[in-house]
């Protein structure tokens, strides 16, 4: 009897070994292709960079500056969204224009998905672009909006190719995308606007916290504060 | 009592009994004692190590998978699991105006991709389409559809190559929204060659011909402007949509009968057992809201009259639940072994539909009246005409004699009806012109108070009941020769003077069942004549009310036809047309 176990238990252990080490191969190669979400908490909301080369731009598109994120989700988080574009702050979801929202219903599981941010042009207008796990909504950017050099910009993103993994709480707001010129908007009267410059920004957010988020986005109270790296 | 075991002879001796009993003790304890030696140990310690590697290996495969497919979608990589068939997988999208896919297939696939951007409907492939081969190997494919002020724009690529398009301008299409399928998963899977592979049905809406920045949802029977784009074999070709429609399931109450047209159903929903449920054409009530199920919008209870009967009132079973005895839908003539009266219904097949492919037919029966009455009511769809549904009503075998079987209309004051067009009356001295006319019901309601709108008060008992019936004069309806079958038939014709139902306010609490939002429109009956042999003479009543049946709430804007009832007489050899028709739109000044 011990000894039909230990030779069912030695092919077993062949099959699995051998299992494992081709998973842990093709882990090794796709991590090296896409980074690695490290989820030490989950109950965080975990974000990793995701490279995206120029090469995938699909064709019909005449420019794309494209970020990508994998998203560690936590249950019960139900994440929100918010696009402000037009005139927007440095430091919060505040800003002047328009904005919009959509949001997720709270999965009782947490979940991995998968964020893209694109600026695209197509046709000589740039459309800024965001999808998440096959929702999307877009917004078609002013034509005095010059994204021919992201040089002349400020990108701000919660991550770079550079950091690992990079963990948020959930009552925080996180800033997904923030792209702004650099110096302050102009009024008419050629005087600075304060504290804003042209740009759009987009935000995440749990459901828990949406009227929190909205005062705070509003200007009414500093109920939320954007995550700090 | 005998208390020894039953084995042991009467014949034992006591002494022989103990001996017997000391052995047996003996035994079972050498069994129960547990030899162990190094052999064994040896073999326990290789069995542990040899299963320690699996119970260690198997938690990490499932998270190892897991986060491995969740990194591939991330990734534009196809895995092939099987070269002789169709690899393929959707790719992760950066604008939502672009949908792109990964394929990958063997040298003799033989497949065409495929696009089209009309008559996109559930019934099947769109037949008029763009194509072209799809190279083998492996390749990317992205569909681009965009609009602008030229108007709207489709274009296929292959890899980089632009390989299909279509260009429809502005006009084409008003709509703010789409709904949009596929079949591709972003995982890589392998599908088989010669089963067509939607990539993306992506179906326009159509903008609330009333309401601004609402849209309408097409029926997914109903042909729609779009974007289908899919992989076929090339040999395939996809066969015309029919003009007739059955429901695939024995639940779908989206009802039978012209795809893109008028359609009847059952149901065995409170209010709606006994009733043929009629739903008109898309376009005959664009814009109302559909959202209930099952939609009714309009229904005909049938009332069989027996040959000695005088009225034919309490022929019909009517109680909380139902509104006539409950009725079932066949293909066939033959009565059903069993009355249908579950939610399930008798399946209804392509058999429906004549060999000409021109007509369908089909059959509602009913379980006996209380009495004894059986009819069958023959259900007709011709093509010519998919705003029209015919009855023709028959006695079933065994049944009693009938001399007339009435049809009547229900939920008729949603749609606000309240002209009849009917020809000048003759002995009338102002009437000067054979024009037909639009009457009020004031005038088919002369000594009527309740109809004085400005009089009109739902605050008394009287008030809530419907008017009484009021019969309509053959002479008075307009006759009409039939193009096709060049047969001279009464015109029935109820209109509106709503132009804009959205525009009403409704009483508060009034179910929205009531509250019509669509298109203004008519319904029409096409009756025969009665000038030939075999035409018998159908008489025709209507009945007005000032209040929603079952409530005390007025209708806005005062009464309106409620109820038509259609009596024909028995054998009929001719049907009745029922048509539900938009107005046409009045002409731009």
């Amino acid at each position: 009897m011990l000894s039909i176990a230990a030779v069912i238990g030695v092919g077993c252990s062949i099959y699995y070994n051998q299992t494992l080490a081709r998973l842990r191969q093709t882990h090794s190669e796709l991590r090296e292709q896409v980074g690695f979400l490290e989820v030490d908490d989950p109950t965080k909301v975990a974000i990793s960079y995701v490279p995206y080369s120029d090469e995938s731009i699909p064709p019909g598109v005449t420019q794309a500056y494209v970020w990508r994120y994998r998203m560690h989700i936590p249950a019960n988080y139900g994440p929100c969204y918010r696009t402000q574009r037009g005139l927007v702050k440095a430091d919060s979801p505040q800003g002047r224009g328009g904005s919009g929202s959509s949001s997720s219903s709270s999965s009782p599981e947490p979940k991995e998905v998968l964020a893209t941010m694109a600026l695209v042009q197509s046709e000589g207008k740039w459309i800024f672009c965001r999808s998440v796990q096959g929702s999307s909504s877009t917004s078609n950017m002013p034509d005095e909006f010059d994204i021919d050099s992201l040089d002349d910009l400020v990108i701000e993103t919660p991550v770079s190719a550079k950091d690992a993994t990079r963990t948020f709480e959930t009552d925080e707001a996180i800033c997904l995308m923030r792209v702004r010129e650099k110096d302050l908007a102009k009024k008419r009267n050629g005087e600075a606007e304060k504290d804003l410059y042209r740009g759009f920004a987009v935000y995440l957010y749990s459901s828990k916290h949406k009227d929190a988020f909205f005062a705070w986005a509003s200007g009414k109270s500093e109920s939320m504060q954007e995550a700090k790296p | 009592m005998n208390e020894f075991p039953s084995h042991i002879s009467p014949q034992s001796t006591p002494d022989s009994d103990n001996d017997s009993m000391i052995t047996d003790t003996s035994s079972r304890g050498k069994r129960r004692r547990i030899r162990f030696g190094l052999l064994e140990l040896l073999l326990l310690t290789a069995v542990v190590a040899a299963w320690l590697p699996v119970i260690f290996a198997r938690p990490q495969i499932p998270v190892l998978e897991s986060e491995i497919e969740t990194m591939r979608f991330a990734t534009s990589q196809l895995i092939i699991s099987d070269k002789q068939k169709l690899n393929a997988r959707s790719l992760p999208s950066i604008w939502n105006n672009i949908s792109s896919w990964k394929y990958s297939i063997a040298l003799d696939a033989d497949l065409e991709l495929r696009l089209a951007t009309e008559f996109i409907n559930k019934d099947g492939f769109p037949a008029d389409y763009q194509s072209v081969a799809l190279p083998a190997g492996e390749h990317s494919i992205h569909l681009k559809c965009t609009k602008d002020a030229e108007g709207h724009h489709t274009e296929v690529f292959i890899d980089d190559e632009l390989v299909l398009q279509r260009h429809h301008p502005d006009t084409w299409l008003k709509s703010q929204g789409s709904s949009s399928t596929g079949g591709v998963s972003h995982q890589s899977a392998a599908y088989a060659l010669d089963e067509p592979l939607k990539l993306k049905v992506q179906r326009f809406s159509i903008d609330h011909p009333l309401k601004k920045y609402e849209s309408v949802d097409i029926p997914d029977e109903y042909d729609s402007k779009g974007n289908y784009l899919w992989i076929s074999s090339a040999s395939d070709v996809p066969r015309p949509s029919r003009v007739f429609y059955t429901p695939p399931n024995r639940h779908g109450q989206e009802g039978t009968g012209h795809r893109q047209g008028i359609k009847v159903f059952r149901s065995n929903q409170t209010g709606l057992i006994g009733l043929l449920g009629v739903i008109p054409s898309l376009n005959s009530i664009l814009g109302d809201n559909r959202q209930y199920n099952p939609y009714c919008p309009l229904g005909i209870t049938v009332r069989p009259i027996l040959d000695d009967q005088i009225s034919p009132g309490i022929a019909e079973q009517q109680t909380g639940t139902s509104v006539g005895v409950p009725v079932s839908m066949r293909e066939s003539i033959v009565e059903p072994i069993e009355y249908d009266d579950s939610y399930a219904r008798e399946l209804i097949t392509e058999n429906a539909i004549g060999s000409d492919g021109k007509t369908m037919r089909i059959f509602a029966h009913f379980k006996p009246f209380a009495s004894g009455a059986k009819p069958i009511i023959e259900i007709i769809f011709d093509a010519s005409h998919p705003d029209r549904v015919g009855f023709l009503p028959h006695a079933a075998p065994g049944s009693p004699s009938m001399k007339a079987c009435q049809f009547e209309t229900r939920f008729d004051a949603r749609f606000l009806w309240r002209e009849v067009e009917m020809v000048p009356d003759a002995e009338s001295a102002a009437d000067q012109s054979d024009k037909p006319l639009r009457e009020p019901l004031a005038a088919l309601y002369p000594k009527y108070p309740k109809v004085d709108r400005a009089k009109l008060s739902v605050d008394t008992g009287a008030d809530i009941e419907p008017f009484a019936w009021q019969p309509i004069s053959a002479a008075r309806l307009p006759r009409v020769t039939m193009l096709d079958s060049e047969r001279e038939m009464a015109r029935l014709s109820l209109t509106t003077d709503v132009a804009d139902a959205t525009k009403l306010t409704y009483p508060v609490g009034l179910n929205q069942k009531w509250q019509y939002e669509g298109v203004p429109n008519r319904q029409v009956w096409w009756l025969p004549t009665g000038n030939t042999e075999d035409e018998a003479k159908v008489s025709v009543e209507i009945r007005a009310g000032s209040v929603y049946p079952d409530t005390q709430l007025a209708i806005p804007g005062g009464p309106v036809i409620q109820n038509v009832r259609i009596t024909v007489p028995m054998p009929a050899k001719n049907p009745v047309w029922l048509e539900i028709v938009a107005e046409p739109e009045p002409e731009a000044e």
